[in-house]
């Protein structure tokens, strides 16, 4: 009988401690997630330290300079093998239509307008001082057909005048007319040339004092203004 | 300008006015060469050049003619000698009349080496011009560029904080230049958009060879900001605490 009870008691210590060491074999987890916040904390560092080296070092390899400007990607460099230096041969167009400039193309194109509208307006005002001839001329002229004036013979008087004439003479009104819109012609022509010369210029001067106050240390053309 | 710059400027002209225009090559005379090249923004002129340089280091031992134009908003006119197993190149850089020695040479003709001086204050250079990659620096500025196609690109860096983007087109183009007109553009065009990069610290840098001729204002080359504003970004730097040492 007591060996049945001790025979007892051991199966059922066995199979307690069987129960114990499955217990433990499963267990683990809840203990896991029971204290992750005790013993966790130092196994995450871990990992993270052992895993961030490896992204650094593509970073490195593609851009090898850590700082950049926040508006452009530096692009990689393509890694190209070296090869042997190409022999230098005169190329066959010698001149390229190369422009050496002593300003900007900007500021010369600028100067080119002013120019032009120099040119126009100086024709301008040509014409508006041969129209104040022009003008003078007629008013001449009018002077003479309501007046007596020359016969246009050339003869001289006996007291040593040009022999003169009162009566009207149709022709002297004809080129009256003539000078006299001539005159006025020129006067339209002259005036639109001379302002719309003036406005040109303008337009080109406002040009360069707008280069000029974008890049103040550029050269300028003579009478810039500035 | 002092004495010293007067006379080497009164040579300079002496030796313009006497360039001969004919050379002798394999014993027949040839007459010598005026050439133009554009690119963006540059427009150099080579006048009296040899009809056959060779390699800058190939032993010819003769006058090279000169060199002139606008690079960058940068007025350069350069003297050219072929010394044998260089050609040295001495001139003058804008209306200051800034002094500038640069040499240029092959080495195992792999690498087309220039260096010197691009101006009077200083301003190194030291390139390394391979037919697929650019490296070296001019000034402060370095630079790593790897061929692509038609295009030399990479980066350059400014400064220890400042990285940006650069191209270079037109490579067929680049080799279209004797060495001697290489030497004097490319550094000088490496310092394009000093306002950009140097000054405002943004933008990239993209220049060329080739195509059409651009024009660049002036004082827009980093020459010009190296100083000034190098010490602004490295008080601002030190101010926000963002300046490597």
């Amino acid at each position: 009988m007591l060996r049945a009870v001790a025979v007892t008691l051991v199966l059922s210590l066995a199979t307690g401690a069987r129960a114990q060491s499955d217990v433990p074999a499963a267990a683990p987890p809840p203990p896991a997630a029971s204290a992750p916040a005790e013993q966790q904390p130092p196994e995450p560092p871990k990992p993270a330290e052992q895993k961030a080296p490896e992204p650094p070092k593509p970073a490195e390899q593609k851009a090898p300079e850590p700082a950049k400007l926040p508006s452009s990607g530096i692009p990689t460099v393509p890694d190209v093998p070296d090869e042997p230096l190409p022999d230098w041969h005169p190329p066959t167009v010698l001149h390229r239509g190369a422009q050496f400039l002593e300003v900007s193309p900007q500021v010369a194109s600028a100067q080119r307008i002013r120019q032009v509208g120099l040119w126009i307006s100086s024709i301008g005002w040509a014409q508006l001082l041969a129209a104040g001839i022009l003008y003078g001329w007629a008013v001449n002229l009018n002077d003479d057909v309501g007046h007596p004036h020359a016969d246009g013979s050339g003869m001289a008087n006996s007291s040593g005048q040009i022999t003169q004439t009162q009566v009207f003479d149709p022709r002297l009104e004809d080129e009256r007319n003539r000078v006299q819109n001539a005159s006025i012609g020129l006067i339209s022509i002259g005036t639109t040339m001379a302002v719309t010369g003036f406005v040109i210029y303008t337009i080109g001067q406002a040009r360069i004092t707008s280069w000029h106050k974008q890049h103040p240390k550029d050269p300028l053309p003579p009478l810039s203004g500035f | 300008m002092d004495g010293s710059m007067r006379r080497l400027t009164l040579l300079l002209l002496l030796i313009a006015g006497c360039a001969p225009t004919n050379t002798i090559v394999d014993g027949k005379t040839v007459p010598r060469l005026d050439m133009d090249f554009v690119g963006q923004p540059f427009v150099v002129r080579v006048s009296a050049a040899h009809p056959r340089p060779g390699s800058p280091s190939g032993g010819l031992r003769e006058f090279g003619g000169r060199i002139s134009g606008n690079i960058c908003g940068l007025d350069v006119t350069y003297d050219v000698q072929h010394a044998g197993d260089n050609t040295h190149l001495t001139g003058f850089i804008d209306e200051n009349q800034m002094d500038s020695r640069l040499d240029v040479k092959d080495v195992q003709n792999i690498s087309r080496q220039i260096t010197g001086t691009l101006d009077s204050r200083g301003t190194g250079v030291n390139l390394d011009l391979r037919k697929n990659h650019i490296r070296g620096n001019v000034g402060i500025r370095q630079f790593d560029l790897g061929r692509q196609g038609d295009q030399y690109i990479g980066w350059v860096k400014v400064t220890q904080m400042v990285t940006a983007s650069a191209t270079i087109n037109g490579a067929d183009e680049l080799w279209s230049l004797p060495p001697a007109a290489q030497a004097v553009v490319l550094p000088a065009l490496l310092t394009c958009y000093g306002d950009e990069l140097e000054g405002n610290r943004r933008g990239s840098l993209v220049v060329g060879f080739g195509g059409r001729q651009t024009w660049e204002g002036k004082h827009v080359s980093a020459i010009y900001h190296n100083t000034a504003d190098m010490q602004r970004t490295m008080i601002q730097g030190s101010k926000s605490g963002t300046v490597a040492p």
